[in-house]
């Protein structure tokens, strides 16, 4: 029984970890005010990158700083059309998506046809949780799990911190007070771009390969974790973690009857949507998105 | 002598609009200056300039002595200038503590114990109190200003710039502030203070700058002039009385308020029952200090809020219970407070607003269908009416200015025969000779039939036009004695719930 | 002065992406647009699969353009559609024939509906931004056709989670069928629901309180309008077009439902509401344009060209509409 709990809790934090990293991307950005639904084309984008480079290369320090660039660049666009440009910040987000989506696309079947070898992954500590089970850690979900925490610390101790939820709640009495918001969105989006980078590359030094459209939603598993948690770092990761459970429930269960029924692979897959709806719908205590969201 | 501000030929223009045209003014160190003008008369825009929030097209300004060019409020911070604007900076989200420091934390890593030993030294020494670690939506317009002052020295700003601070002030509250500027002033610093209460001006400031559309009119020391001076300097020419009522009211009620409760944004009770009775042809005022429920009131005579107890009769039909289409439907009509946000949709034409509010009533709708030819035609005369200044009944209601936008939207509230006109500041924005008119435009609507209600924070607007005056203070509705029913000494004190 | 000259530079940045992504293609340009201009309207076999392709973005566009003029942002189109279609399909395998395809029509606009439904309520009663829960409830959309037709609607002998194929009869039939091209009664259908949508905008009371209540809520509450409600109308409203689009969908041209049924069109739709221009009637220009993006740019994948080039020039020519349209302009800046 705690052998099944220990692989359970083991499962969750890996599966949880780009989910977390998405929902801190979203954070940093919604934070400041700038509503962030192009999480997924930031991912997909680090991991595309991150699986081209990396085969080119063999090194998973020089992948992993390509994924980061190239999210970190995707998000800057991001900046200028929202921030320089000011379109509209959900056409934006989808135009990313779409773009990211098409890209990725393009390079899959432009340069990542047939077998490239393996992929350059980061070293990863081997954890024998029970006596068949082996738990790979890597840095990137330490990271995904240790964030949040110090995303906390900095919003409530630091002056960067303080400016960050300032903007994102009224960028007009900011500036007044001689903070400037675009400064503050274009860190904030860079931030973004940073973690969305990483999520990217957890997905492909997971799985050693990429495939188009690999994210799968996860972008938006992300923000419903992000706006399940109120906005706040910690309460995302635990609602990360919730979603995380969810899909390893999922791949346990599979084929197992509850109650006299099997229950479907889809029904776990949409749990974390539903909660969200029923989150946003008032239902789970109000959940208070910064008041200045999706402002100009 | 030595100047803290002084500002030479500034100017600018917003659009079509001259804002600012060769302002000078010239701020003595460690006095409160005062900056008077009727609204729209530039006083904010000048202030705005001061302090970097906004770059000026022309013009020099210096501040202690040196040549200034801010292109930021954090520029003008860093010259030691302040302001509190008339909407306060206080961002309700946020703790007290972090409203005080942001912008000015002192570090990356901000040591919250240190600031709040150092907010707690400052609160002290002004004789506030607060609760630091409480969110900021909790303070009281009171403490918010309170707390905005205290923001002012945390920068150690010795040029304060207060817009219009005592508006949503109780007036203990405000003579608390006139205090602690005083106690700041003595210890050297400087305060320019824009205000429209000639009061305030006459009581606590030292020279007094006189704004009129956009021009400079004179700077003078408080102590060589006198309050009839400044009003007529302000207005330009003496105030003209406007024509009184000349008719008789009629003997029907057209609206009818009994036991009125409404609750407040955050639970309050905000009207606590309410009762009144307009008749034929009356044209009442509600005057008071903002914030006593005037607005709680106007909404829910609307409709747009919900009575928690009370009735309401629109001409003998109980009417409490229904929606603000049905009452527009028997004949009200809304010069609403917010133009921007409640009157107009900006992007669309004249002729598109022409029927907000009007779109269900004939000749704007044949049944469910628009008739547009008349809708055009209605454009027209409303825009007419108090003669609007637009480019096309096509154009977008966005391309007019603020005063012209206001004039289509009292004339429009006019239109159709008005049974009941609720206006919220209905001049707002509008120069001396427009809102004679508007008012004129009431006056006629209620000789023929109608009654208005006019809400107004400006007493001596309700004095000049209104037939009768209520006061509301805190939520209660109270009417001066028959013989000081015009009196503003009496109604004053009703205002500010002191018997 | 100042926008004109940064519009100019996007324009031209976009422009670059392009013809840089089509250089590493290593097709040449020219040759390029010229196949897909004769892919999507070189003849009359093409032009046919245009119009089919442009069909379902015709009316969805329709759907998205409706929300936003009442202020919404329809992100979940495409979960209505899959819904919609789904829903459709299920019925018109149950009852076959005429009246069954009426039924199906029927059902799929329910569900559409009902799914956009959540939607609309959330944002009027609540406050919840409707481009979130939309985007939710597509995910739901995609898992719970998903299990359907794995499940209870898969086909017999399929291997794939799809459908059973509709019998003919239960077809939308098509106005022109030649043995090279065919147009379907749908996309007259889609036509005439852009009309009326038009009409009914610009025509009558409830259409002008619509767009006050998506224009400006606040005034619109103030000159009697219930703003709440309309927004849950509006939502509805378009969600059954949504719906509506994927009966047509599968009654008029894939004959069966099966996984991941959208490849996009939400997003796609909404490029055609935003190309439009707030024109009711541009959007069938637009969607006609889509539709060739989409038939041109499958062509033009078989010379080596990958289909993600299509989805690039979609990003990017939204991108631009909505720098010159949906900007946000404020008094102070």
């Amino acid at each position: 029984m705690i052998s099944t709990i220990l692989v359970l809790l083991a499962e969750s934090i890996m599966r949880a970890s780009p989910y977390a990293l998405a929902a801190m991307g979203g954070w940093s950005s919604e934070r400041s005010g700038v509503m962030n639904i192009a999480l997924e084309g930031k991912m997909l984008t680090g991991a595309c990158v991150y699986a081209l480079v990396g085969f080119a290369s063999h090194s998973a320090v020089i992948a992993l700083l390509a994924a980061i660039g190239a999210s970190t660049a995707l998000s800057l666009v991001h900046y200028l059309i929202t921030q320089v440009y000011k379109v509209d910040q959900i056409i934006s987000g989808m135009a990313i998506n779409v773009l990211a989506a098409g890209g990725t696309g393009f390079i899959v079947v432009k340069y990542m046809q047939g077998d490239g070898g393996t992929l350059p992954v980061a070293p990863t500590w081997a954890i024998h949780l029970t006596k068949d089970y082996i738990f790979h850690l890597s840095p990137y979900v330490v990271l995904a799990m240790v964030l949040p925490f110090g995303l906390a610390w900095y919003a409530r101790r630091t002056r960067g911190g303080l400016r960050l939820t300032a903007v994102g709640n009224d960028p007009d009495k900011a500036r007044l007070i001689g903070v400037q918001p675009r400064q503050i969105r274009f860190m904030s989006l860079l931030a973004t771009g940073v973690f969305t980078g990483v999520a990217g590359t957890l997905f492909v030094s997971n799985s050693g390969r990429f495939t188009e459209g690999m994210t799968s939603g996860s972008g938006f598993i992300g923000l419903a974790a992000l706006i399940l948690g109120g906005w706040r770092p910690i309460p995302a990761l635990l609602a990360a973690l919730a979603f995380a459970v969810f899909d390893a429930l999922q791949v346990i269960c599979q084929g197992m009857k509850i109650f006299g029924v099997i229950v479907p692979s889809q029904f776990w897959q949409s749990l974390p949507y539903v909660v969200t709806v029923i989150a946003l719908a008032g239902f789970l205590g109000r959940s208070r998105p910064p008041a200045g969201l999706g402002k100009a | 002598m030595s100047w803290a501000v002084r500002m030479d030929g500034v100017s600018k223009r917003f659009g079509d609009v001259q804002a600012l045209d060769a302002v000078d003014l010239h701020v003595e160190t460690g006095t409160i200056h005062a900056v008077v003008g009727e609204n729209g008369a530039g006083k904010t825009t000048l202030m705005r300039a001061l302090y970097g929030a906004m770059s000026a097209d022309a013009g020099t300004i210096e501040v202690e002595g040196k040549s200034v060019r801010f292109h930021r409020s954090a520029e003008a911070i860093a010259a030691g200038i302040g302001m509190v604007s008339q909407h306060y900076g206080i961002i309700p989200e946020l703790t007290c503590l972090q409203n005080l420091i942001l912008g000015a934390e002192g570090g990356v890593v901000i040591d919250l114990r240190a600031a709040e030993e150092r907010a707690e030294t400052l609160a002290r020494k002004m004789g506030f109190s607060f609760d630091w670690r409480r969110d900021a939506a909790t303070l009281s317009p009171g403490a918010a200003q309170k707390l905005e002052i205290l923001k002012l020295l945390w920068r150690n700003a010795r040029i304060m710039i207060l817009d219009e601070p005592t508006a949503m002030l109780s007036p203990a509250d405000g003579e608390a502030l006139f205090g602690s500027l005083g106690q700041l002033v003595n210890e050297g610093a400087t305060v320019i203070l824009v205000t429209h209460r000639l009061p305030e001006v006459m009581d606590y400031c030292r020279r007094v700058t006189v704004l009129r559309a956009g021009k400079r009119v004179d700077e003078k020391e408080v102590g060589e002039t006198t309050s009839p001076e400044l009003a007529r300097m302000i207005v330009g020419g003496d105030v003209v009385l406007p024509a009184q009522r000349s008719y008789e009211l009629g003997s029907r009620v057209v609206l009818a308020a009994r036991d009125l409760v409404v609750s407040g944004a955050r639970g309050e009770q905000a009207l606590k029952s309410v009762g009144f009775s307009l008749r034929e042809g009356e044209l009442v005022g509600i005057a008071g200090v903002d914030g006593s429920g005037q607005r709680e009131l106007f909404h829910a005579l609307v409709g747009v809020t919900r009575l928690s107890s009370g009735s309401l009769e629109l001409h003998g039909v109980d009417v409490s219970g229904t929606t603000p289409a049905d009452r527009l439907q028997r004949g009200l009509r809304v010069i609403p407070e917010d133009r921007h946000s409640e009157a107009v949709v900006e992007d669309w034409t004249l002729e598109q607003n022409a029927a907000l509010g009007l779109q269900r009533l004939a000749p704007f709708a044949r049944g469910a269908i628009v008739d547009s030819a008349a809708r055009r035609a209605e454009a027209g005369t409303i825009a007419a009416k108090f003669s609007t200044k637009h480019g096309g009944l096509s154009h977008p209601m966005g391309s007019l200015s603020g005063g012209n936008q206001q004039r289509f939207v009292a004339a429009r509230a006019m239109e159709l025969s008005p049974k009941f006109i609720l206006a919220f500041q209905p001049a707002r924005g509008l120069d001396l000779n427009a809102t004679e008119h508007v008012y004129a435009g009431l006056r006629e609507a209620c000789k023929n039939g109608a009654a208005a209600l006019v809400v107004s924070f400006d007493l001596d607007e309700l004095l000049e036009h209104c037939d009768r005056i209520v006061v509301m203070n805190r939520g209660v509705l109270s009417e001066p004695a028959p013989d000081k029913a015009m009196d503003r000494e009496a109604i004053g004190r009703l205002m500010v719930g002191a018997v | 002065m100042k926008h004109g000259l940064r519009l100019a530079a996007l324009i031209i940045g976009c422009v670059v992406v392009l013809l840089g992504a089509l250089l590493l293609t290593g097709a040449p340009p020219a040759q390029t647009l010229k196949d897909f201009i004769l892919g999507s309207v070189g003849s009359l076999d093409a032009l046919g699969g245009t119009l089919q392709e442009m069909t379902p973005l015709l009316i969805l566009g329709a759907g998205v353009f409706l929300a936003l003029r009442a202020g919404l942002f329809n992100i979940g189109i495409d979960g209505q559609f899959t819904v919609g279609a789904c829903a459709a399909a299920a019925v018109a395998l149950k009852v076959p024939g005429f009246f069954g395809t009426v039924l199906a029509v029927l059902a799929a606009i329910a569900a559409g509906a009902l799914w956009a439904l959540p939607a609309g309520l959330i944002k009027a009663y609540k406050g919840g931004h409707e481009v979130i829960t939309t985007i939710m409830l597509n995910n739901v959309a995609v898992l719970l056709t998903g299990y359907l037709v794995s499940g209870p609607l898969m086909a017999a002998k399929a291997d794939a989670p799809m459908s059973e194929e509709l019998k003919p009869g239960s077809y939308l039939p098509d106005i022109l069928h030649t043995e090279v091209w065919r147009v379907s009664s749908a996309l007259l259908i889609g036509v005439l629901i852009v009309v009326a949508l038009g009409w009914w905008l610009k025509r009558t009371v409830a259409g002008y309180e619509l767009q006050a209540a998506g224009a400006n809520p606040t005034a619109a509450e103030f000159a009697g309008v219930n703003a709440k409600r309309v927004i849950v109308r509006a939502m509805a409203a378009s969600g059954a077009i949504g719906g509506l689009a994927g009966a047509f969908q599968v009654l008029a041209f894939t004959h069966q439902f099966y996984e991941h049924y959208s490849p996009g069109y939400g997003f796609d739709a909404l490029g055609v509401a935003l190309l439009s221009a707030g024109s009711p009637l541009m959007l069938v220009p637009a969607a006609f344009f889509f539709g060739m993006l989409s038939k041109g740019g499958t062509f033009i994948s078989i010379s080596g060209v990958p289909k993600g080039m299509t989805y690039i020039v979609l990003g990017l020519l939204i991108l631009v509409t909505a720098a010159i349209r949906y900007r946000k302009v404020k008094a102070h800046d």
